[in-house]
């Protein structure tokens, strides 16, 4: 029964974790709960970590593909933000607000707002589905146009009036004559898993959520 | 036009063939557990997949389209509906023992294994409230997945009246009680947790359902829930899984059971006892039923019933992933002729077909043919 018992804690369990700040500070988590060991300083170039104390594996992808990983069961587990997970709407279960990658989805716009009576606003925004969403609500017409990147500038060339975009600090917008008009919501980094590996691979899944949840309760996982 | 709108494919031989073989077992399966099998329309009333409360599904998932007189058609998007209607209108003896392999039409984003048209092969057991047939139902499940070759699954078991009765306790509204929902569907513990706070949910009734995303496992997780979950609606609905499980664990198969009191099904017709069914790696269920008490009162008769549904495509996709594809296939022979020996040649034929064997007549200079087609013998006729 026992071996039984290892034989499934030993299951191999494969995390997505976002390139770039994020990753860095999931490993620190992962590693100070003891779900893993101290491997940051692996993360060099690798796309691929395998974590031999842990037998778990870490693949480093792409922002917003974290969720697609994940609800295909190519990855068991992800970190990934509330924002992306509002945009893509995967399948798969969010168990975790981790608390930590805290920013907030606004619209932004000039500093000094001219009234414009044009029936459509244009929205530039990286998140379409947010953005189209929130105006909906609003009961607002809008001309949505999604940019991949740099969309402060898109207000200050004329492509659009407004941006949808997520900030941090504020100093981006700040620099570029910007300000912030309205908070859509605010987000932070949560721990989203595949509703098959969940029930497959239940035993370890389970340990580690518990040993995150209860990290984020003693408050170790603030910045 | 030479491409295909999204969501739907061509079947070319082998895969056909690997498809159908699959298929077959399934039938046979169900067959020989006393489940006949009948064939609903492709389409019917869009009203027959409402009621009076509203449509099942969403209603922009369901392919709808006039008819020249102006009626309101749909592609049906399941089964199970039009099994209630057939159960309630053409029948007047109970328990009736249903099956079906039918291809079912949804409008979902297509992406793998959740294509718009797919297949799905399943029973119904109609007219009997016991957990007997729960038992009976997620038994023959088993068994059908283990004949067409699938391991490492799971039979995930739910209860929709236990989540139903602590939100009796609640006392939600109607669309705080669907975000409710929907955040249980996801088990966003965080978010709920949010929810029940803003919504000034404190103490006892705040435990109830801020566990409930991690009550999932094996069978513990009823008994550790008859602790948390003292009143008697939650009570009974926890003690019908345990009798459920006994039964099974009769029949040999507890080591597939798990048991997620946090489970949600997005039909909406499910009443009690509900489940899906995992593969390792594989990311998403490729079976799923359960018990639909109210459905039939849609056509005319309140009976209770039973059943699931395996989705063929994705079980085709378990069986590669794990296996791969053996496809079985008769031995195919060439028999090759001419002008002088056809009346022989197709004597041969015959005689090989009805042997089993797959027998082509080809022609002498169509031997071309003969090669590209990789027989599995080529034998000439007359000599």
């Amino acid at each position: 029964m026992r071996l039984l018992g290892q034989v499934c804690k030993m299951d191999s369990i494969t995390v997505a974790l976002p390139k770039g700040r994020l990753a860095e500070k999931s490993f620190e988590v992962f590693a100070s709960c003891g779900i893993s060991g101290n491997i940051q300083n692996e993360m060099s170039r690798k796309l691929f970590i395998y974590d031999h104390e842990s037998n778990l594996n870490f693949i480093l992808v792409k922002p917003s593909d974290v969720p697609t990983y994940v609800e295909h069961g190519a990855a068991d587990l992800g970190v990934c933000g509330k924002d992306v997970l509002l945009e893509l709407k995967r399948d798969c279960y969010e168990v975790l607000d981790l608390g930590f990658g805290r920013c907030k989805m606004v619209v932004a716009g000039p500093l000094n707002k001219k009234d414009n009576f044009l029936s459509n606003k244009r929205v530039a925004t990286k998140f379409p589905a947010i953005a189209e969403e929130f105006y909906k609500k609003k009961g607002e017409n809008v001309e949505i146009i999604k940019l991949n990147g740099s969309v402060e500038l898109a207000p200050l060339v004329g492509l659009s009036e407004v941006i949808v975009d997520i900030v941090e600090t504020g100093t981006t917008l700040k620099e570029n004559g910007l300000t912030v008009y309205e908070e859509i919501f605010s987000s932070s980094a949560r721990l989203i898993v595949n509703k098959a590996s969940m029930k497959t691979k239940s035993e370890r899944i389970k340990e580690i959520i518990y040993k995150l949840k209860s990290a984020k309760e003693s408050g170790m996982l603030q910045i | 036009m030479r491409n295909l709108p999204d969501g739907v494919q061509d079947f070319l031989p082998d895969e056909l063939r690997f498809k159908r073989n699959i298929e077959n077992i399934l039938r046979n399966t169900f067959e020989l557990s006393g489940y006949e099998e009948i064939m609903p329309p492709t389409f019917e009333y869009l009203d027959n997949f409402a009621t009076t409360s509203g449509i099942f599904f969403d209603e922009n998932n369901i392919y709808r389209f006039f008819d020249k007189k102006g009626d309101l058609l749909a592609l049906r998007p399941d089964v199970t509906t039009q099994v209630a209607r057939i159960a309630s209108t053409k029948y007047h003896e109970y328990p009736l023992k249903f099956s079906y392999i039918a291809n079912v039409f949804r409008y979902d984003n297509p992406q793998v294994g959740k294509m718009r048209e797919f297949t799905q092969a399943g029973i119904e057991l109609i007219g009997k409230n016991h957990e007997y047939s729960d038992a009976e139902c997620i038994s023959v499940a088993v068994e059908a997945l283990k004949n067409i070759g699938i391991k490492d699954f799971k039979v995930d078991i739910g209860q929709a009246e236990f989540f139903k009765s602590i939100l009796c306790e609640l006392r939600l509204t109607k669309d705080e009680e669907d975000i409710l929902k929907g955040l249980l569907k996801e088990k966003n513990q965080s978010e709920i947790e949010y929810f029940l706070r803003h919504n000034n949910i404190t103490g006892r009734n705040y435990e109830l359902i801020v566990n409930l995303p991690l009550f999932f496992g094996d069978i513990d997780v009823v008994e550790n829930a008859k602790r948390v979950y003292e009143f008697e609606s939650a009570m009974k609905a926890l003690n019908y899984l345990e009798r459920v499980y006994d039964i099974l664990k009769d029949f040999g198969m507890d080591s597939y059971i798990t048991f997620d009191l946090g489970m949600v099904q997005s039909i909406d017709y499910y009443t009690g006892l509900i489940f899906r069914v995992f593969v390792k790696d594989l990311g998403y269920a490729i079976c799923a039923g359960g018990r639909y008490d109210n459905l039939l009162k849609n056509y005319g008769k309140d009976l209770p019933a039973t059943g699931f549904a395996i989705s063929v495509e994705r079980s085709m996709l378990a069986i590669q992933s794990q296996s791969g594809i053996t496809i079985k296939k008769p031995k195919s022979i060439a028999v090759l002729f001419d002008d002088k020996n056809r009346k022989e040649a197709y004597d041969i034929a015959v005689r090989l077909r009805s042997q089993g064997n797959i027998a082509e007549l080809v022609n002498m200079d169509n031997s071309e043919y003969a090669n590209r087609k990789k027989f599995d013998e080529i034998i000439r006729a007359g000599v």
